[in-house]
């Protein structure tokens, strides 16, 4: 019985860790939970070391890797630029019209900051530069 | 009377000119008959491989109202060889979506895939290997990287240089929010964005996919086969609009693009055609087809939109499959619209 019990709670724990873990981000306003996948997930990419990169199993249960930037773009007319220095940062690049490719100082804090930056409102979108593997067709 | 005479004679002389300039176009072609997804040669080849007289597309007289002069299709891939004899030509620009370089060109022997997508859209019109469905058309070639700022830039890139035709031979299954931005903000340019649909033989309309050819701002292209049905890899489902020649089920031969050149393309020649050439298959080939008479159609109509482009295609494909039903809408879930018909579909634009 008392195994039983101790199994439960537990599943339970596990259960309550995945579900309150910082993994997430923004897709057209929703929240998106990671999976993170164990350090022997095989090297999926072609362009990156896989020590700079980070697995997760995304809800289309496809690995997608995350390094120390995150991709944004600004609500028209909103000085989001601001936001944007407000946080732990190493360098913003405007990488197209109104698309900024942000770089910031601690990798671990990725989902955070972005996070962060999309709650204050002033983005249209704002999630981690994914690393996905393209299929050729 | 003899004015008159000298006069007919002269008309007869310039018809004959004019008919001997369009039989000429593609006569030349070292390897004609074996590309099966343009036109049909009547040949041990086609018997061989089971090849329907209908499993083309019918560009040929397409060809003579239009052949992309001109237009700039950008092909977005992982590497090219972009000094094969059969594209550098038509090659303008040169385009590396990670380092912002223009190193584009393979360093793996058996990455021919962006060379085959470039040459099915617009190989040259000359004496050696294929040719392209738009024959005139220019290339800018796109090497992208696997994150989303690398398709961002890429797909930049192509706007900013004025590519009318964006082609894309890959998918991840999973699009992320910034890049479905993007092919909106393409869309909007008016620029035409195609996708393959992929190989895979599923659907996707499944609640867990989320692919780049289902957006509602490009045409999703599906693969036909040499017996003139969906071929049974094609990925399926709502969002995809055409099919075209991708070729090669039930062991048959797949159709001829270009590899790399030399000791590097030695791969699936079928001991028919040089290094220079193989033969493949799969819907990424199938796309740039599309990709070139979409090409056709802006020579022909420069502001025809994205939308026209899609609805032209819609309604000028051919219904394959027999006893295949097609709903109201002219839609079937494994063939999209039908198979793209060239000819029909530059005739349409004629009347916009």
């Amino acid at each position: 019985m008392v195994p039983l019990l101790m199994k439960f709670l537990l599943t339970i724990f596990f259960y309550f860790i995945m579900l309150n873990a910082d993994e997430y981000y923004y897709e057209n306003g929703v929240k998106v939970k990671l999976i993170p996948q164990s350090t022997s997930t095989p090297r999926i990419l072609v362009s990156v070391p896989i020590t700079q990169v980070k697995y997760y199993t995304n809800h289309n249960n496809i690995i997608v890797g995350v390094d120390d930037t995150i991709i944004a773009s600004c609500k028209k007319d909103n000085r989001c630029i601001d936001d944007i220095k407000s946080q732990d940062i190493k360098m913003i690049k405007l990488i197209s019209n109104n698309i900024y490719l942000i770089t910031i100082n601690n990798k671990n804090e990725i989902f955070n900051i972005s996070n962060t930056l999309y709650e204050l409102g002033s983005f249209k979108y704002v999630h981690p530069n994914f690393y996905k593997k393209k299929a050729l067709r | 009377m003899r004015l008159i005479t000298y006069i007919f004679l002269l008309l007869i002389f310039i018809v004959g000119c004019n008919k001997k300039n369009s039989e000429t176009i593609y006569e030349n072609l070292q390897y004609d008959e074996y590309l099966w997804h343009l036109f049909y040669t009547v040949s041990d080849f086609s018997i061989l491989y089971g090849i329907s007289e209908d499993a083309n597309i019918n560009i040929k007289n397409a060809w003579q109202i239009s052949r992309g002069s001109g237009v700039k299709i950008a092909i977005i891939d992982e590497s090219f060889d972009s000094a094969h004899e059969d594209i550098s030509d038509h090659v303008i620009l040169k385009y590396n979506a990670i380092d912002e370089s223009e190193n584009i060109d393979y360093n793996d022997s058996s990455h021919s895939h962006g060379n085959s997508c470039a040459g099915f859209a617009s190989a040259i019109d000359n004496e050696v290997g294929i040719i392209g469905t738009a024959p005139e058309s220019s290339l800018i070639l796109i090497k992208y990287g696997d994150d989303d700022a690398s398709i961002i830039r890429a797909f930049d890139k192509a706007m900013s240089v004025g590519a009318k035709v964006i082609s894309c031979s890959w998918g991840s299954y999973s699009v992320s929010e910034s890049i479905s931005a993007k092919l909106r903000e393409v869309y909007e340019a008016g620029i035409t964005v195609l996708f393959a649909v992929g190989n895979d033989e599923k659907s996707l309309d499944l609640n867990y996919i989320n692919d780049e050819s289902e957006s509602p701002y490009v045409i999703a292209v599906g693969a036909s086969c040499e017996d003139n049905e969906v071929c049974l890899y094609s990925n399926y489902g709502s969002a995809l609009d055409v099919i075209a020649p991708g070729g090669e089920h039930y062991d048959s031969i797949g159709v001829l693009g270009l590899d790399n050149m030399g000791d590097d393309g030695e791969s699936n020649q079928k001991e028919l055609v040089s290094n220079n050439y193989s033969f493949g298959s799969g819907t990424s080939y199938a796309t740039p087809m599309v990709a070139g008479v979409v090409a056709l159609m802006y020579d022909i109509k420069s502001d025809i939109t994205p939308l026209q482009v899609k609805q032209v295609l819609i309604d000028s494909a051919q219904k394959i499959g027999d006893g295949v039903v097609y709903d109201d809408n002219g839609f079937n879930i494994k063939r999209g619209y039908g198979k793209v018909d060239a000819y029909k579909a530059i005739l349409l634009v004629l009347e916009l």
